[in-house]
């Protein structure tokens, strides 16, 4: 009798067999929402929020900002990169809004140039934060119909498009303090450079601790060029200048932001390239 | 009639117990084996960074004079493998340039497990991007009469070609 009264009847069965497959297709439609990539980003901010809290040292609290993989693509397709984050992609504007957004999310991950995430340190090095390593599909060269496209464009899409969300800010405004355009193009003196669709890009920020005197980044600081960028963030603007062997055009501007500290906003960067080199990062701060 | 229904019955809930017992266990015995390779990955990647320091050391040296022949004796760790991604994916630490990798080897299955080996050096490895690296074959790492395997590295035309010594 009390065998008779342990054994699962039919009914318990289907029960148990129809719960464990909606629970497989429950975590199936988790996984696809990929929401870890979101908890990375807000991990990240919080360690960088903990590491401007006064009341903390800074060397105690560790940033814990991971490299975000991304590929742009046409088709779907990433044949050249391992389990990357994909946004698909059909026009050039979407092009240009991808990456505008890993900008715009790496600048707010970072604080936004609001807040002292390094501290006080003796010597004037520059930090940088790789926030994404950008890729691009073989497909996105059929939407430009070249292997390349001028960083200017990209540039002239972020100063008239707005962000989503509610602050109605263009990217630029969010970013540089300005969307317009021709103080933004003003220390490029036209030459934005172009973005080699056969390469990958950094999507990185750097930021410079305060220090008793100003600094310069750059190779030797032999060509920077200051401009003056209003905005309500910015309060100076300091250039960092390629060399003169990467074509001499100026690299991605350097601010001073609200904490006090000079920063570079998020910019497009080719991996490897000479330029990466000229911004001389002393330290990585993200984990790849 | 009646009877063989519930024998039936029986015998189904009992598959079913079955079953659900081996999930449980495999899910344990899985939970266990992921703990002790989380741990005894670690320690070996630990190495394994070690070795690629040692490595891009020697590089210094071979780029300062092209005649100079690196050596870098008793790799670590054993049962790992010294890798080159030159053509096609690259581990994405690698950021799409060419690459030597100190990784575990796993069985790949060509067009069926594809980029499996560049997964694990990307996840459990050590990468070190040589963009002028000759491709050359998997170098095991292993121990014999107590030393480890050397490999040298030296300059061959425009191309940095690493070997087993």
């Amino acid at each position: 009798m009390k065998t008779k009264k342990a054994e699962l009847t039919t009914k318990q069965i289907v029960i148990l067999i129809v719960l464990i497959i909606s629970f497989g297709i429950i975590l199936f439609f988790l996984f696809r929402l990929n929401l870890g990539d979101e908890s990375d980003k807000q991990l990240c901010y919080n360690s960088v929020m903990n590491r401007a809290n006064k009341a903390i040292p800074t060397d105690v609290v560790p940033l814990n900002c991971q490299r975000n993989y991304v590929c742009i693509t046409q088709d779907g397709s990433c044949e050249n990169m391992i389990e990357p984050d994909k946004r698909k992609v059909k026009i050039e504007d979407e092009v240009y809004d991808a990456l505008a957004n890993e900008l715009s999310d790496c600048w707010w991950v970072f604080g936004e140039g609001k807040v002292d995430y390094m501290g006080t340190q003796t010597i004037p090095n520059l930090y940088c934060s790789i926030c994404s390593q950008i890729m691009f599909d073989d497909s996105v060269k059929k939407i430009f119909n070249s292997n390349e496209f001028d960083k200017r464009k990209f540039y002239e899409y972020m100063a008239k498009t707005k962000m989503g969300g509610s602050n109605g800010l263009t990217y630029s405004e969010y970013l540089f303090g300005t969307k317009d355009f021709s103080a933004l193009a003003a220390p490029y003196n036209g030459n934005f450079g172009k973005v080699d669709l056969n390469s990958q890009y950094y999507a990185l920020m750097g930021i410079t601790p305060k220090i008793n005197k100003p600094a310069w980044a750059g190779i030797g600081a032999a060509t920077v060029l200051i401009a003056f960028i209003p905005g309500v963030n910015v309060i100076a603007a300091i250039g960092v200048a390629a060399a003169a062997a990467t074509g001499g055009y100026f690299l991605a501007p350097m601010i001073e932001g609200l904490s006090g500290q000079r920063y570079i906003p998020p910019s497009l960067i080719k991996v490897g390239s000479d330029e990466f080199g000229s911004l001389g990062c002393e330290e990585i701060t993200t984990r790849s | 009639m009646k009877i063989k229904n519930k024998r039936g019955m029986m015998l189904a809930s009992q598959v079913l117990k079955i079953v659900l017992a081996v999930l449980g266990i495999a899910l344990l015995v899985y939970l266990l084996f992921a703990l002790y390779n989380a741990g005894s990955n670690s320690a070996d990647l630990k190495k394994a960074k070690s070795a690629i320091d040692k490595i891009s050391g020697e590089l210094l040296l071979v780029r300062a004079n092209n005649a100079y022949i690196g050596n870098v004796s008793d790799m670590t760790p054993n049962s790992w493998s010294l890798f080159s991604f030159v053509q096609g994916t690259k581990p994405n630490i690698c950021s799409g340039q060419s690459c030597l990798c100190i990784c575990d080897e796993v069985y790949t299955v060509w067009g069926l497990l594809k980029d499996r080996q560049q997964k694990e050096c990307d996840k459990s490895g050590a990468c070190l991007v040589v963009s002028d690296l000759q491709e050359f074959n998997e170098i095991p790492i292993q121990e014999s009469n107590g030393f480890f395997t050397s490999i040298e590295i030296k300059k061959s035309g425009n191309w940095i070609k690493v070997s087993k010594k």
